[in-house]
């Protein structure tokens, strides 16, 4: 459950470890099958590298966690995925409160086309509005799943919610002076470490990263590569990388996808240096792919 | 090469040049000599044999395959089309009128006839010009017609607008503007027509802009893809297409009947309003489709529904188009008569007032009451032939381009405030 206490220090030993498991998932583009039979655990606050050639269904993977593959016509997916203990595709499931809980960050930065400061409190305005529709408004902060949990998220705030996470997505100092300028402006890796910001003021505790690097230029994707590092002691990641080095740089476990199957997961170092499967073999030292 | 023909044609086309010349020559000597001598007439007529001569000239010096035209014959030619375009315009009793012609093809379709070749001339010199040479020539060939294309639709635009400022301006007094007509005392005056135009441009858009843009929103938002949005389309499309008389037709069997039985402000704008629907349907469905989908899946993945990604992200972004689709209808309307003619207008009436002295402060009592518009106060005065009616009637068209020009101000303003905050 997503309860306050899991995310302290000190628990995160216990036995519940894991923060996404997917069981015999098989996601369809209309009669292409995509993603077949993939079954693995994402553990928490750990950074898990998917990777593999274009196409092998990295980015399908990721998006059946936060159920972003609903807004693909003609998906479907079957299968479990669970994020901690709760099945995403369970019928009662409020897809909002899944989406602020497992956070996503594209591969081409997408700010919305307002102030700095606004794109960074969209997330928990829309969380706001989402509890004042609900019954009994705002005083009944309810949970994501029907745990009873309290909101993280305390509107009152929002001046300090902006710039936390502005601070934790190293990017303040920058834009402090400009908070209320447009986020068009920025760079582009400003405006991916926006993105980054934005996702974390809705207090996530999965972040989903999409080739987050790909369109950005060495420096500005090193920074990020910093970042992600950084947000892995608070929070659990799982990035789709192209780059073999970046997952090697940055992950702790690596999981290699193809043609929509696992091949193989585990430790990045020993999947890198001493891998089970030929085809890993094959595939990170170039011969194939 | 240039064939032998070719070069025979052209030894004549100079030739023929040549006697013009010495004929243009005598003439100018013999006005010096004796003013009045030759008709005003024969002397236009004159002018315009040498403008077509110039015309004619150009197509045949540049029949040869592989001749290169100078960029001169272009730019003489578009030059004459100007020449042309403007003798047509502001003088359209003179120019190549042949005297004895008069009764079979009148000086105005002669001179449209001229301005017609004068016009080919320059464009086949200008397609020959570009055929032939290298890029350099072509991108300057392009430049001119862009120019062109520019000047052209300004220069009538400012035409109308000037010459309608200028016929207008001198019956524009406050007394025109602020008060009714009262053919008894002699005076005319349309402020009943201004604010029943206004109000009718007014009702429209509240009723046509949310539902269009509402209808927008589903066909992008929710429809994706499907056989409605293009059904949708299809349907607005040809209801724009629609002769407004028709609408009116509509208004007058099926509203008119419902509403008090005779003509209403309100039946008025509901029945423009449904003009106005369609073009707010398709520019507002293009202005949201252009709105890229990283932004929707952008909001949605941070927990955003889908009505607060439309509300907080997809709708302001596309509000600068949303405008200007507006405004493009609201063009159209101000200035239709036909429709309510049959549903809405009458002649003196007085101006439709939605405030009161007393509580509540508003009265809806003019919605039901008949008003007066300007195209239709236009067309009356004009038709009435009182006083100096005609003048009047360019006062009135100037109020009405004024009160347009306003409502665009407005949107223009409000398009580059969402314009300065979208910034993408």
């Amino acid at each position: 459950m997503f309860n306050d206490q899991g995310n302290k220090e000190g628990i995160l030993d216990l036995p519940n470890q894991t923060a996404v498991e997917i069981r015999n998932l098989d996601v369809y583009y209309g009669e292409e099958n995509a993603i077949e039979d993939v079954s693995l655990d994402i553990l928490r606050k750990k950074v898990t590298a998917l990777i593999g050639p274009s196409g092998c269904g990295k980015s399908t993977l990721l998006r059946s966690i936060n159920r972003m593959n609903d807004l693909i016509d003609g998906a479907k997916v079957e299968g479990i995925v669970k994020v901690d203990g709760n099945n995403v595709y369970s019928k009662g499931l409020q897809v909002s409160r899944l989406r602020q809980k497992v956070g996503q960050v594209f591969q081409k930065p997408n700010p919305f086309p307002k102030s700095v400061y606004d794109n960074v409190a969209f997330g928990p305005r829309a969380y706001k509005h989402h509890l004042r529709k609900e019954k009994g408004g705002l005083s009944s902060l309810t949970s994501f799943f029907e745990s009873g949990e309290k909101s993280p998220i305390d509107g009152r705030h929002m001046d300090k919610v902006v710039k936390d996470s502005l601070e934790q997505a190293a990017l303040l100092d920058e834009v402090e002076d400009k908070l209320h300028k447009s986020a068009m402006d920025l760079s582009g890796g400003q405006q991916q470490r926006l993105c980054i910001a934005r996702c974390l003021a809705t207090k996530p505790e999965i972040i989903l990263m999409d080739e987050p690097t790909s369109s950005l230029d060495p420096i500005s994707a090193g920074r990020i590569e910093d970042l992600i590092e950084d947000l892995s002691t608070d929070y659990t990641v799982l990035i789709v990388t192209h780059n073999m080095q970046q997952a090697a740089r940055i992950s702790d476990k690596t999981a290699l996808l193809w043609l929509g199957e696992l091949v193989e997961m585990s430790e990045t170092e020993e999947l890198f240096e001493n891998p089970e499967k030929e085809l890993t073999e094959k595939y990170i030292t170039g011969r194939v792919g | 090469m240039i064939s032998a023909r070719e070069k025979a044609i052209r030894y004549i086309m100079i030739v023929l040049w040549l006697v013009l010349a010495v004929v243009s020559l005598l003439i100018s000597g013999w006005l010096v000599v004796e003013p009045g001598a030759i008709s005003s007439e024969a002397i236009s007529a004159f002018g315009g044999i040498l403008l077509a001569g110039v015309g004619i000239t150009i197509i045949v010096f540049n029949l040869g395959d592989n001749y290169q035209p100078p960029i001169s014959h272009f730019l003489i030619s578009i030059l004459l089309l100007l020449l042309g375009g403007v003798v047509f315009l502001f003088f359209p009793d003179q120019g190549v009128a042949l005297p004895n012609l008069e009764g079979d093809i009148t000086a105005k379709l002669a001179n449209l006839l001229l301005f017609l070749l004068v016009g080919f001339a320059g464009i086949w010199a200008g397609l020959l010009f570009f055929r032939e040479n290298p890029a350099q020539n072509r991108e300057l060939a392009v430049k001119y017609f862009t120019w062109l294309s520019v000047l052209i639709p300004l220069g009538v635009l400012v035409f109308f607008v000037s010459y309608t400022i200028i016929e207008g301006s001198s019956v524009i007094n406050w007394q025109f503007i602020s008060s009714s007509t009262n053919l008894m005392m002699g005076k005319v005056g349309i402020f009943p027509a201004i604010m029943g135009t206004f109000s009718l441009i007014i009702g429209a858009t509240v009723l046509a802009v949310p539902l269009g843009v509402g209808a927008a929103v589903f066909l992008t938002e929710y429809a994706k893809r499907t056989w409605i949005r293009q059904a949708v389309g299809v349907t607005a499309d040809c209801l724009w297409s629609t002769p407004s008389i028709v609408f009116g037709l509509f208004g007058y069997v099926f509203l008119v009947p419902r509403i008090t039985g005779h003509s209403t402000l309100l039946a008025g704008q509901i029945i423009l309003a449904a003009m106005l629907l369609p073009l707010t349907i398709a520019t507002s469905t293009e202005a949201l489709s252009s709105v890229p989908d990283e932004f929707r899946s952008g909001s949605l993945a941070l927990g955003a529904s889908r009505w607060w990604t439309i509300r907080k992200v997809i709708l302001p972004s596309s509000v600068p188009s949303i405008i200007t689709g507006i405004l493009l209808g609201i063009g159209r309307i101000a200035g239709e008569t036909a429709p309510i003619m049959l549903i809405a207008v009458a002649s003196n009436t007085s101006a439709p007032s939605f405030l009161t002295s007393s509580f509540p402060y508003f009265q809806l009592g003019s919605l039901f009451r008949e008003v007066d518009a300007l195209p239709y106060r236009m067309y009356s005065i004009y038709k009435a032939g009182v006083g100096g009616s005609i003048d009047e009637a360019w006062g009135t068209a100037l109020v009405l381009i004024v009160l347009v020009l306003m409502f665009y101000g407005l949107g223009i303003t409000v398009r580059s405030y969402y314009r300065r905050r979208r910034g993408w």
